[in-house]
């Protein structure tokens, strides 16, 4: 096997690659990149942890066919570093790589190509084009809320629901969710939502990230998205999800309007006063949010905020950094607050078309 | 430090569990009494001084204490009845120093330097303890005086029982002294050895020996910490109510279980038990410890962290049977389990403030359900309501920890 290739071009497959590859798993073979040549002109770059995998067929020049597979990320950095525009690999004797540029030669260790394990095929799957943006802004404003502990693994992902013409996307971590729904024609046909994990997303937004167009499939077990000649496979999170809507408040007792980025700042002023464990107050009365915390190790803070509020005075404790998160996904100048009792979730709503909502569970403090 | 000032009382009751039984049934007086879980299985939880006397002593396996006494009674435990006489034990010390810091049920430290005007001085204090405890209790207590914890704690072991030993600030060395080593607060089997290997064997010989070589050899702040007890130094101050840093119950089984179904059994009955001890101590806990020990007597624990803190017995079963499953169990030699144990930990006080959940109704209905089984089994005992699963022809009552 020997090929040429621009630096470029390769550099794009092996940044994804790289970073799907999984290093720490017990499968060797995980770690590493397959390299191979497809006709005379396309070289296939692909890694998978077998969650994700990711097939690229690159722009090169073979002069002899044939395949190898070799470290993915130090692939990666070798490639970024070598000089000039171009270079060559060629695989010799027991599985190694001859890495070529200019006068730089690197001999690289690598092992056989047809241990590297089966890629999910994506050929039969129904893609469709979809607008990159509007999904890589759906995943940003789910992603965060997502749910860490392995132990929910149904919470591990974002929940993708999606008719043919709009989608919809829902994550929880059981103290907040966030839900958002943009039109996406051309987008699967669900009979039920899936559930994308959170690694497979990040990966997703990052081939979207270069992406003015791209293509998406649902096939069971497998999300598919294409993006010019990379494609992303991404293994479905097989659980049930929680029926979200239950836990979105229908209606509500009190009703608060403030400037978006004001309450952002005053958040993130009173976080520095807060602690993992000890939450943030917010108490508002008539036209007036005062956003306070308190923390006998450290000090208190109190600032008071415009808001446009009628209700009687309530007051009720927050995890910043819940609020915030939620509230940068936000594009609006002015957020809406619906809430119940103070021991009740609050509905985070951007003023505006927008149909996104986070709901953030109170702290008891 | 201020050691001269203080006077501190370390009052142990004999033989508690043992004299709680001896006391509530005659016919066990004056006979060798064990009190532990099984006859052929587990270990003595407490014994009477009759048994004392063929070498049986608490925490041994109970196979080696039949060996060595095999006319001893082995009773089976009655919790409920420590627990009141413990209440009663330390409603006593309340009366004469405005702390009293447990050390379990049946032992504390009294500092009564502020009582003494009014009481009498630390030996007049002690006596009066004892005779209050004898009359109102039946039992005997052990006290030690001293100007500090770590002095007072060693005599009133020292002429158990029904000792009463006052060491006064200018006969603290002349009392420490001549002990072994291994009566260095803090000094177990490792540093027992290292200890000898330096030659030192008694108290005195530690006080001997030059405390820069000493914290050489053994580390700056063991080193440290071993000489200053030694000199009779412990500045330590009598403080109530340490939060427990766990809440725990294990068992010992009659027949080492190869299947984890039993386990599952006894770990939800645990993970209620614990769950009540909780709501009891108002405590939440943040993480599950699960505790296993195989036959061959290796024993392994595995954590988990909970998402929520909670006082939920069926959250604490949950995560314990999560961390169960990844346990390797099977029906040989070393696979076998002869103990499980559920531990409660990362606790925080239950009014600390608390991220709320979007399941919020559930969990809540989970702490409710957990009141309601409280109340019930304060009012019938605890056999009176039980998940139905624990309920099974041949139940058990279950071990405990703690000492006797």
């Amino acid at each position: 096997m020997e090929f040429r290739i621009h630096k470029t071009e390769f550099v794009r497959g092996l940044r994804l690659a790289q970073s799907i590859a999984d290093r720490k798993s017990t499968m060797p073979m995980l770690a590493n990149v397959l390299l191979r040549t497809v006709g005379k002109n396309k070289l296939l770059v692909a890694a998978t942890d077998l969650n994700v995998s990711l097939s690229a067929q690159l722009q090169a020049t073979a002069t002899t066919e044939g395949g190898i597979t070799v470290n993915a990320k130090a692939l990666h950095d070798i490639v970024t570093s070598l000089p000039g525009e171009e270079l060559t690999i060629k695989r010799a004797d027991n599985g190694w790589a001859e890495i070529h540029a200019g006068k730089v030669n690197y001999r690289v260790v690598g092992m056989p190509d047809r241990d590297f394990p089966k890629v999910p095929d994506h050929r039969e799957a129904p893609f469709a084009d979809v607008d990159a943006a509007a999904l890589r802004e759906m995943i940003d404003r789910t992603l965060f809320s997502v749910c860490n502990d392995e132990t929910r693994f149904h919470l591990n992902g974002v929940l993708f629901e999606s008719n043919g013409s709009k989608a919809r996307m829902v994550s929880t971590d059981g103290h907040r969710l966030s839900k958002v729904e943009r039109p996406l024609p051309g987008g699967p046909q669900l009979t039920a939502g899936v559930i994308i994990p959170k690694k497979g997303l990040l990966e997703i937004k990052r081939v979207l990230d270069g992406a003015s167009s791209c293509k998406l499939a649902v096939k069971t077990p497998y999300v598919f998205l294409q993006a010019d000649d990379l494609v992303l496979a991404v293994k479905l999170i097989d659980a049930q999800f929680p029926p979200y809507e239950q836990v979105i408040p229908k209606d509500h007792k009190r009703s608060l309007v403030v400037d978006r980025h004001q309450l952002i700042d005053a958040l993130k002023r009173a976080q520095l006063m807060s602690s993992e464990t000890r939450g943030v107050k917010m108490a508002m009365e008539n036209g007036k949010l005062t956003v306070a915390s308190d923390n006998p190790d450290v000090g208190e803070v109190r600032e008071e905020l415009e808001a446009d509020y009628a209700g009687e005075a309530m007051a009720i404790g927050f995890n910043p950094k819940y609020v915030i998160e939620l509230l940068g996904q936000m594009a609006s100048d002015q957020v809406g607050l619906d809430l119940g009792g103070e021991l009740d979730p609050g509905l985070f709503k951007p003023l505006g078309a927008d149909e996104y909502v986070g709901v953030v569970m109170p702290m008891r403090i | 430090m201020g050691d001269a000032a203080r006077t501190i009382l370390h009052v142990d009751l004999d033989a508690f569990f043992a004299a709680v039984e001896q006391r509530d049934d005659p016919s066990l007086r004056g006979k060798p009494v064990i009190v532990g879980g099984s006859a052929r299985r587990g270990v003595v939880a407490a014994c009477s001084y009759e048994a004392r006397t063929f070498g049986v002593h608490s925490a041994m396996p109970m196979a080696i204490a039949l060996r060595l006494c095999p006319r001893a009674i082995v009773v089976r435990h009655h919790m409920a009845r420590y627990a009141e006489a413990s209440r009663a034990f330390f409603a006593i010390l309340g009366d004469f120093a405005p702390v009293a810091e447990a050390l379990s049920f049946d032992e504390a430290f009294l500092d009564v330097t502020g009582s003494e005007r009014l009481l009498g001085d630390g030996p007049t204090i002690g006596r009066a303890i004892k005779a209050r405890v004898r009359d109102e209790l039946r039992l005997v207590a052990s006290v030690g005086v001293a100007p500090n914890k770590f002095v007072a704690k060693i005599a009133s072991d020292i002429d158990k029982p029904d000792g009463l030993r006052v060491v006064p600030a200018d006969g603290i060395l002349a009392f420490l002294h001549p002990l072994p080593v291994s009566r260095l607060w803090g000094v177990g089997e490792v540093t027992c050895d290292r200890l000898r290997a330096l030659g030192l064997r008694t108290i005195g010989d530690v006080a001997r020996y030059p405390e820069a070589a000493l914290r050489g050899k053994l580390g700056d702040v063991t080193g440290a910490h071993l000489a200053a007890l030694a000199r009779g130094e412990d500045a330590r101050a009598v403080e109530e109510g340490q939060a427990p840093v766990t809440i725990g119950h294990r068992e010992t089984f009659e027949d080492d279980h190869d299947d984890p179904r039993d386990l599952e059994v006894v770990l939800l009955h645990q993970a209620d038990r614990v769950a009540a001890r909780l709501r009891a101590a108002d405590l939440r806990a943040g993480a599950v410890v699960l505790i296993v020990k195989y036959d061959d007597f290796r024993q392994i624990t595995r954590r988990t962290a909970l998402p929520d803190p909670t006082t939920d017995g069926q959250v604490l079963a949950r995560a314990a049977l999560e961390l169960l499953g990844h346990v390797e169990i099977a029906d040989r030699p070393g696979r076998r389990v002869r103990l499980v144990g559920l531990s409660a930990t990362a606790l925080e006080p239950r009014a600390a403030p608390r991220q709320l959940t979007l399941d919020e109704p559930r969990r809540a209905r989970g702490e409710r359900l957990g009141a309601v089984l409280d109340e019930v089994h304060a009012r019938f005992g605890d056999a009176a309501l039980r998940r139905a699963i624990h309920v099974r022809p041949d139940d058990d009552d279950d071990g405990n920890d703690g000492g006797g």
